[in-house]
């Protein structure tokens, strides 16, 4: 067994703050004075990289079927934003804090709450932490991370047909995210 | 001297939260670990969902709009470091599972789907990973993997 091989696997811990600090030190050493290993290093900080870059994948066409029932709920609540704003009349009377400020504020609560709706999670903070490299062989691919809904992480190779009708270029996964 | 008991409780939280962490039992080193898989076919097509594949259903339900499930295959393994796992999926690839290495955030575990994806995962116990894997039959394979620890 070569060193490297020794070390492959300790590569994954040191990227994850997993290794004592002596075993920390002896890997960096390692590191330092081989390529390969440096370069192992590297993809796996690249796909980190990589997923959070890609935290928010624009919807494939399964998802939009799912958020697509959805949008009546969206619509009511932009309803509602509708009816809290006053409209301009004539009126001289300095609008009051509220007035002048509340239907900004409440839209901007309802895009927020849009959004949320829309891409229904809150930010990929586990995708990166289970995914820690990922070879699809060059097909688009999604991963929606565990946002505590779910429960779980998804990774969705998307075939021909999801891939090419539906897909933006932004939903397209590295085909070899593994390689930066 | 004026007392700051906001900042007193909000340190005395910020410590307890840092010592629950740090005393978060690290997963067991050197042992073995059992691998659930599920292998099942999502459809539009109308149809049930097979009892064992319900929480696969749910897991997917919020983005995806399948209209049955059918638990093609389900097997334990239980596999020492670096021991590899294999299964013939209907699709004839091989699903390949490989514990590499135990951390206090899961298990490393590299998994193969012939030709189709190779991934590391970290995973904690009983965190359950979906890969939508190929087309099939109607729908799409899609694999499911739990380890617990």
């Amino acid at each position: 067994m070569t060193s490297c091989q020794l070390f492959e696997t300790d590569l994954e811990a040191l990227h994850d703050g997993e290794l004592s600090r002596d075993g920390a030190a002896a890997l960096r050493r390692h590191v330092a004075e081989c390529t390969r290993c440096a370069a192992a290093l590297a993809r796996l900080e690249a796909i980190g990289s990589a997923l959070r870059e890609r935290a928010d994948p624009a919807p494939a066409t399964d998802l939009w079927r799912g958020l697509a029932p959805r949008l009546a709920a969206i619509d009511q609540q932009l309803e509602e934003v509708r009816r809290v704003r006053r409209p301009m009349g004539a009126a001289v009377v300095r609008p009051s804090r509220w007035r002048r400020f509340g239907p900004p504020l409440a839209a901007a609560a309802a895009l927020g709450g849009l959004t949320l709706l829309v891409f229904g999670r809150t930010p990929a903070a586990r995708a990166q932490d289970v995914v820690r490299s990922l070879d699809t062989f060059g097909a688009p691919v999604v991963v929606l991370p565990d946002d505590g809904d779910r429960g779980s992480t998804v990774i969705w190779l998307l075939d021909g047909a999801e891939g090419d009708a539906e897909e933006g270029p932004d939903a397209r996964g590295d085909g070899h995210a593994t390689a930066p | 001297m004026r007392r700051r008991p906001k900042i007193e409780l909000a340190a005395a939280l910020i410590l307890a939260v840092t010592l629950g962490l740090t005393a978060a039992p690290a997963a067991p080193a050197g042992e073995t670990v059992e691998v659930h898989v599920t292998v099942a076919e999502v459809s539009d097509r109308p149809g049930a969902v097979e009892p064992g594949a319900a929480s696969l259903y749910q897991a997917l339900s919020r983005d995806f709009r399948y209209r049955s499930v059918r638990l093609v295959e389900s097997r334990d393994f239980r596999l020492g470091l670096n021991e590899t796992g294999s299964l013939r999926l209907p699709t004839g690839r091989w699903l390949t599972v490989k514990p590499r290495k135990m951390g206090p955030s899961g298990v490393l575990m590299a998994v193969e789907i012939e030709g189709r994806l190779r991934t590391t995962l970290r995973m904690p116990s009983h965190h359950e990973v979906l890969i939508g894997a190929e087309p099939f039959g109607d729908g799409k394979l899609v694999v499911t993997l739990e380890p617990r620890f």
